[in-house]
């Protein structure tokens, strides 16, 4: 499915802010569909999405998407022409309406005939559903909507690779679903990188998932994978085991635990939330990606 | 009107010689005006109009409501010989907002208002108004102040031509209302022009250290240095017209050009293209 | 191709769901706040009668779709000036009747000889009835009036124009509407008498 040459690369990627190390060698390659970007909040997901989108520079490290270089100008600019990248915010301007902005981010992508590209953004916000509401302000829209707009600027002009930042934070359910429905929808052989710390996100849309903490990579792999990490060290029991290293009392009042169980316990069926949770935990036991 | 008027309903063959035409003039006007009040009668007509030519005339109604319509600026760039594309995004410079334009009135009127009162009025409009260009510079592009500064990075359109184009914006429309309240501040008989050259340095000072700042850093930076200069000049002086005079003309003239030499250099290792902050 | 979604969702906006059951002023309000939906039944409700009519007063369809859209974004545009009192639809043709005269006043050649409409005599009993509910026997004295004379009542009285905009419409001087108005008058006066 994936074309060649291998999607994203990247290798050995530093970036600090001051005194802050976002970024500490990240290295990977992903040759996925759909990759999910895990990690807790200050990981460096966004930095590296950054980087990836050609928003920002590495201190050191190189990437490489669709076979492309973002430090190489020429290589920038047509891996840009082939790019969505949906910041983490995105900003709007005041006073727009949703088809104004997308036709203004129509315009930075280089859609300069007037009438083609109005036939493009009205594609596009129907992709999302929001023909009908194209015509409103953006301030009048509600934060679904707005995402959604912000998704339909994304989506302009075929792009082969989707960088996506948190696309399903401050989703309700329903939203979340109908923005993996219309992903699904324009799926295709693109590739979608998008961020989350959502695990739930990870399970129902991603071939591959990389997890990222403290800006290192953790994880590499399929999600199945990051949750076998916990096979055999998920058990029940009716009280709260001291020697787990993770455990919360679920629904049903019983102590759903995470990490070594004791002899004879019996052990669930790991999902990937016990993988991420016992990767992340367990700094100590780092596994090799 | 009978009052049995509401129950009655033409019938399709009458509205479809109607909608035909061939209808006589008189019982034509009367079906026009039953048609009017009832909703159920328009449902009638509709069935006889020419569907295919409605929805061509709406799919030209959703074009023509979709097309943003351009607002003053954007119609004036235009006219200058600006594409569509670059106009629609050189207008939408953060810069040419109501608020900022009201805080460039204000601020000149408030030069103006302190003017007739003594000497301070026209040191303070000689010492705002260069700086007054490069500030809405800093305000026209950049991650904080611009909301799709983000996606506008990671979009194929060159950031530079973004930059340049909304600085030629800010630049006319700072120019015309500067020059005008330098025309009616009292005792400085050249106050239109000598500010004009700083001015100019400025910006392009701002501009090429946007190259590696974001440009509100660099209008704080070129702003911040003159205002701090000419007002400790002030103090000492007790004016700021030999700023202006010969010598600071050819001052501001030399930053100007290197400042030129800067953004060109920029431009060759594309320095704006590549941001190393956000 | 993508499907249509497979979940629904709730719509963001009554309107979405009760949009065929709106009464016409709830769709204008609407339409004021930006509501394309809303617009569009509008137009489904309201643009097919307003072609018609035009066309019954301009003779080149071309001109008659360039006004029916005129009128809709004119509509969508302006939805916030309806009074909220009225027959939306009196509101919509006093704009569409308008906008065919500025659009006349650009091409005045297109005007139509109201004159060539062809006229037929009344066949069916509906129309007499028609005729006797609306305008008794007004209906026969109009249809005996001459074709500019009719066309200038047309204009004023039925389509509410204005002295001025009627002679637009018309392609006469408004002083030539005035005293066909007053000929059409004495004429009406004595076949009632």
């Amino acid at each position: 499915m994936t074309t060649s040459p291998s999607a994203l690369v990247a290798d050995g990627l530093t970036k600090s802010f001051a005194r802050h190390r976002a970024l500490r060698g990240v290295t990977f390659t992903s040759k996925g569909n759909t990759v999910g970007l895990l990690g807790p909040n200050g990981a460096g997901k966004t930095t590296l999405l950054r980087i990836i989108g050609t928003v920002l520079a590495p201190d050191g490290g190189s990437v490489r998407a669709l076979g492309r270089d973002p430090a190489n100008a020429d290589d920038r600019l047509e891996l840009r022409r082939r790019l969505g990248y949906l910041p983490q915010e995105p900003g709007f301007q005041r006073g727009f309406s949703a088809f104004e902005f997308v036709d203004y981010v129509a315009i930075l992508k280089e859609w300069t005939q007037r009438r083609a590209r109005h036939d493009e953004v009205r594609r596009v916000l129907a992709l999302v559903d929001l023909s009908a509401e194209s015509g409103r302000k953006i301030r009048r829209l509600s934060g679904g909507m707005r995402r959604r707009v912000a998704l339909a600027a994304v989506l302009l002009g075929d792009r082969a690779l989707l960088v996506l930042d948190e696309p399903t934070v401050g989703l309700d359910p329903e939203q979340r679903l109908r923005f993996r429905d219309i992903l699904s929808r324009v799926g295709g052989d693109r590739t979608v990188l998008l961020s989350t710390h959502q695990t739930e996100d990870v399970a129902a849309m991603c071939d591959e998932v990389v997890v990222l903490h403290e800006g290192a990579v953790r994880f590499q792999g399929p999600p199945a994978s990051l949750a076998a990490l916990a096979e055999g060290r998920v058990w029940f029991a009716d009280e709260r085991d001291p020697a787990a290293q993770l455990s919360w009392r679920a629904g049903d009042g019983r102590h759903r635990h995470v990490g070594d169980p004791p002899a004879g316990a019996t052990t669930e069926a790991p999902t990937l939330e016990d993988g991420y949770l016992l990767l992340l935990g367990a700094p100590a036991q780092a596994v090799p990606a | 009107m009978s009052s049995t008027f509401s129950e009655w309903h033409a019938d399709d063959r009458l509205i479809e010689r109607y909608a035909a035409g061939v209808l006589d003039p008189a019982t034509a006007a009367s079906v026009e005006a039953h048609v009017l009040r009832c909703r159920a009668c328009r449902t009638t007509v509709a069935g006889h109009a020419p569907a295919a030519r409605l929805a061509l005339a709406w799919s030209a109604v959703t074009e023509r409501i979709d097309d943003p319509s351009p607002g003053l600026v954007e119609r004036s760039l235009r006219r200058l010989g600006l594409t569509e594309s670059d106009a629609r995004l050189a207008a939408c410079a953060p810069a040419m907002r109501l608020a900022w334009l009201a805080a460039l009135v204000a601020v000149l009127l408030f030069c103006v208002v302190a003017a007739a009162q003594g000497d301070v009025g026209p040191n303070l409009f000689m010492v705002l108004a260069p700086a007054l260009p490069s500030i809405g510079v800093g305000l026209a592009y950049g991650p904080w102040t611009d909301g799709t500064y983000e996606v506008g990075r990671a979009a194929p359109y060159s950031a530079v031509r973004l930059l340049f184009l909304r600085t030629a914006v800010v630049l006319a429309v700072t120019f015309v209302l500067s020059g005008a309240a330098g025309l009616v501040v009292p005792g400085h008989r050249n106050g239109v022009v000598l500010w004009l050259i700083p001015a100019i340095a400025l910006v392009t000072g701002t501009l090429a250290l946007s190259a590696w700042l974001p440009p509100a850093w660099a209008a704080s930076v070129t702003g911040g240095t003159w205002l701090a200069a000419v007002v400790a000049y002030w103090k000492s002086q007790g004016s700021v017209d030999p700023i202006f005079g010969p010598a600071g003309q050819v001052a501001a003239g030399v930053v100007f050009l290197v400042a030129c030499l800067a953004i060109d250099r920029a431009r060759r290792v594309h320095a704006y293209d590549v941001r190393r902050f956000l | 191709m993508p499907a249509s979604p497979a979940v629904s969702f709730p719509a963001a906006d009554l309107m979405e769901t009760d949009v065929d059951a709106a009464s016409d002023a709830a769709l204008l309000e609407a339409t004021a706040a930006g509501e394309r939906v809303a617009l569009e039944q509008l137009y489904a409700r309201h643009a097919p009668w307003l072609l018609l009519r035009l066309q019954r007063r301009c003779a080149d369809p071309a001109l008659v779709d360039e006004v029916v859209q005129d009128t809709f974004v004119a509509v969508w545009r302006g939805a916030r000036s309806y009074s909220g009192t009225g027959e939306v639809a009196a509101w919509i043709w006093g704009i569409g009747v308008r906008r065919l005269v500025d659009a006349l006043r650009r091409r005045p050649a297109a005007a139509l000889d109201l004159a060539a409409v062809p006229e037929v005599a009344l066949e069916s009993a509906e129309e007499r009835v028609l005729l006797g509910i609306e305008y008794g026997d007004l209906g026969s004295a109009l249809n005996h009036l001459s074709p500019e004379l009719r066309a200038v009542v047309q204009a004023t009285v039925l389509d509410g124009l204005t002295t001025r905009e009627a002679g637009r419409l018309l392609g006469i001087p408004s002083g030539t509407v005035k005293t066909r108005m007053m000929r059409a008058r004495a004429a009406l006066r004595q076949e009632l008498a």
